[in-house]
């Protein structure tokens, strides 16, 4: 028993010597600590120091003579001695001052047993706090997207309902397409390659702690806001595409590119294809048809219609003879020398015909009785503008009279108004100002101006102060006649 | 310089495939520092700035591209590719945009 004692012993002496030594040595350093007075933030160091220390040592000697650690056992031993030599002692070496269960002190307390316990500690720290933290953090901020996630519902949903970008490609009028257009169309032009970019992030209205569990957990399809993206870097390319004149665009290809570390994630958006100008049947044959026609009708019109001009038209001489030019310069070039003459001709004889004189005096006749009545009229408006004039004398005495009346009656009332205006402002000026007395100590602050019959300021009623005034039971108020103030300003100031 | 997605030249005749042109061009930027120190959109909070960082780099690209082509004599790119690519670590980001397409001649 003894011996085995013995061998024990002899079999761990190092490990026990470093023991000893380390806690001696903290120990000694606590003791420095206390003499030397080493305080930081009004806490003496030696709480942290001279366990570690004492750690430090044992764990550096047991590793070379003992060959494995001994687990801080000093460490423990040193801050246990500390704090119960602190707390129950008698306060010989250390002055009676017991260690305060404060922050620093339950860190303390929570190195070194980590220290001694390396293990223990960092698995219940590491896992059983943070993982309690987490599930803590989780339960009590929990995003609106999850709540959504978890009914069942709305998860079927999601995969239904339409993002943004599809009601927006439902609406357009340019046609993308990410094969190459067959059916019957015809590629008119090739207009170029066109582009758009645009960038998804992540909605990051949560703020840190789901930031936080974002790395633990997947990320929801409609957290990141992929629908819009696209939506912007289609439309993008579609700007580019309508700026070069296109009216399709086929081989579109969406591309993802995913951006961003630890920091969160931004997604690009990129939309390329090639602009063309399509030529689809329904569009083109009408043109075509209408064009025809056109150039049909020019090259009916050519003699007949001039010819019924002749006939059916003949008194209207000017207007067929505007319709002539305007045939004219329709056709351009087109006119032969030989017709032009045939007109030219055809204009001189309708001129000369008798009904196209007759015309023309008639309107000469018109012109003259419209002249003559414009003359009868302007004569009459002179005629009024006399007479107004006369009446403007007439009554410009008696208007000017009537507006001196009114004047005076206003002033007199605005200088009335005035007089009362102005107490009402001293009144208001005066209410709430505080008032010194001739030492300069502050009396109070006015609650309240007398006014006399005369509307003059009377007195001036001072607040008692304290509480009771603000709910108005103090009676201590005090009256100052008005003539006992001397000055009026930010303060009131007073006299003898 | 015709510069198409599409892999053929509908009406026209492809007279001579000059082979594979390339472009590329290197967007050097973190995001999130550009994002934080205040570069952002008014309505929506997004960085449009960025999304113009890319469209210049994807031009740059382009135009190198095509540069090269006119080189070999080519009047036209077909079957141009662009590829966004992302390079770097976790930290810094470089966005590589890539273009290539082949370069042909085409008589109308």
């Amino acid at each position: 028993m003894v011996s085995s004692a013995k061998k024990y012993l002899i079999e761990k002496r190092w490990a026990l010597i470093a023991i000893g030594l380390g806690t001696a040595l903290g120990f000694a350093s606590a003791i420095l600590c206390i003499a030397w007075n080493l305080v930081i933030f009004g806490f003496n160091i030696m709480y942290i120091v001279s366990p570690l220390l004492a750690g430090f040592v044992e764990t550096v000697i047991a590793s070379k003579k003992y060959g494995r650690s001994t687990g801080a056992i000093s460490a423990l031993l040193t801050f246990m001695l500390i704090n119960g030599y602190g707390w129950f002692g008698p306060g010989w070496i250390f002055p009676k001052e017991p260690v305060t269960l404060s922050l620093i002190t339950i860190i303390a307390i929570v190195l070194t047993l980590q220290a001694a316990f390396p293990t223990l500690i960092n698995y219940i720290l590491f896992v059983g706090v943070v993982g309690t933290l987490t599930k803590l953090t989780g339960f009590l901020i929990r995003k609106p997207s999850q709540i959504s996630a978890m009914l069942p519902e709305n998860l079927e949903q999601q995969g239904i309902t339409s993002q943004t970008d599809d009601i927006f490609l439902e609406e357009l009028n340019i046609p993308l397409l990410t094969v190459h257009p067959l059916n019957g169309d015809k590629i008119d032009k090739y207009m170029g390659m066109v582009a758009g970019e645009a960038v998804a992030e992540e909605k990051q209205a949560e703020g840190r702690v789901s930031g936080l569990l974002k790395i633990i957990e997947p990320v929801q399809l409609d957290s990141i806001n992929l629908g819009n993206a696209r939506k912007t870097a289609l439309s993008r390319m579609l700007e580019e595409a309508k700026a070069m004149g296109a009216n399709a665009v086929e081989e579109v290809l969406i591309d993802y590119v995913s951006m961003g570390g630890l920091q969160g994630s931004a997604t690009i958006v990129t939309a390329t294809g090639t602009a063309i100008l399509i030529e689809d049947g329904a569009a083109k044959t009408p043109e075509k048809e209408s064009g025809e026609k056109l150039m049909g009708a020019i090259d009916d019109t050519d003699v007949s219609q001039i010819d019924g001009d002749d006939s059916g038209e003949k008194t209207s001489a000017p207007e067929s003879h505007e319709k002539i030019k305007e045939k004219s310069d329709k056709k351009g070039d087109k006119i032969s020398s030989k017709e032009l003459s045939q007109r030219i001709e055809q204009y001189i004889h309708e001129k000369n015909h008798p009904s196209t004189l007759e015309r023309e005096t008639l309107v000469k006749n018109k012109f003259k009785d419209i002249g003559d009545r414009y003359n009868h009229i302007s004569n009459e408006l002179a005629q009024f503008e006399e007479k107004f004039a006369e009446y403007d004398a007439k009554y410009d005495a008696y208007i000017n009279k009537k507006i001196h009346k009114i004047y005076g009656n206003v002033k007199m009332t605005r200088h009335a108004d005035y007089k009362e205006n102005r107490n009402v402002r001293i009144k208001e000026g005066i209410i709430g100002k505080e008032v010194l007395d001739v030492n300069l100590r502050v009396m109070g602050k006015v609650k309240e101006v007398r006014v006399n019959s005369h509307n003059q300021v009377e007195s001036i009623i001072i607040g008692g102060g304290g509480i009771l005034e603000r709910f108005g039971l103090s009676k201590n108020d005090i009256t100052i006649p008005f003539n006992r103030v001397s000055s009026l300003g930010d303060r009131i100031l007073l006299k003898k | 310089m015709l510069i198409l997605t599409s892999t053929t030249l509908e009406g026209k005749k492809i007279t001579k495939h000059h082979g594979l042109v390339t472009g590329d061009a290197l967007l050097g930027a973190n995001l999130y520092k550009d994002m934080f120190s205040g570069v952002r959109d008014v309505v929506g909070g997004r960085t449009t700035k960025y999304e113009e960082e890319l469209k210049s780099a994807r031009n740059l690209a382009i135009e190198s591209m095509r540069q090269k082509a006119e080189e070999k004599g080519a009047n036209a790119i077909i079957g141009t590719f662009v590829s966004y690519n992302n390079l770097g670590s976790t930290m810094g980001n470089t966005i590589m945009v890539t273009v290539y397409g082949t370069a042909v001649s085409f008589q109308e």
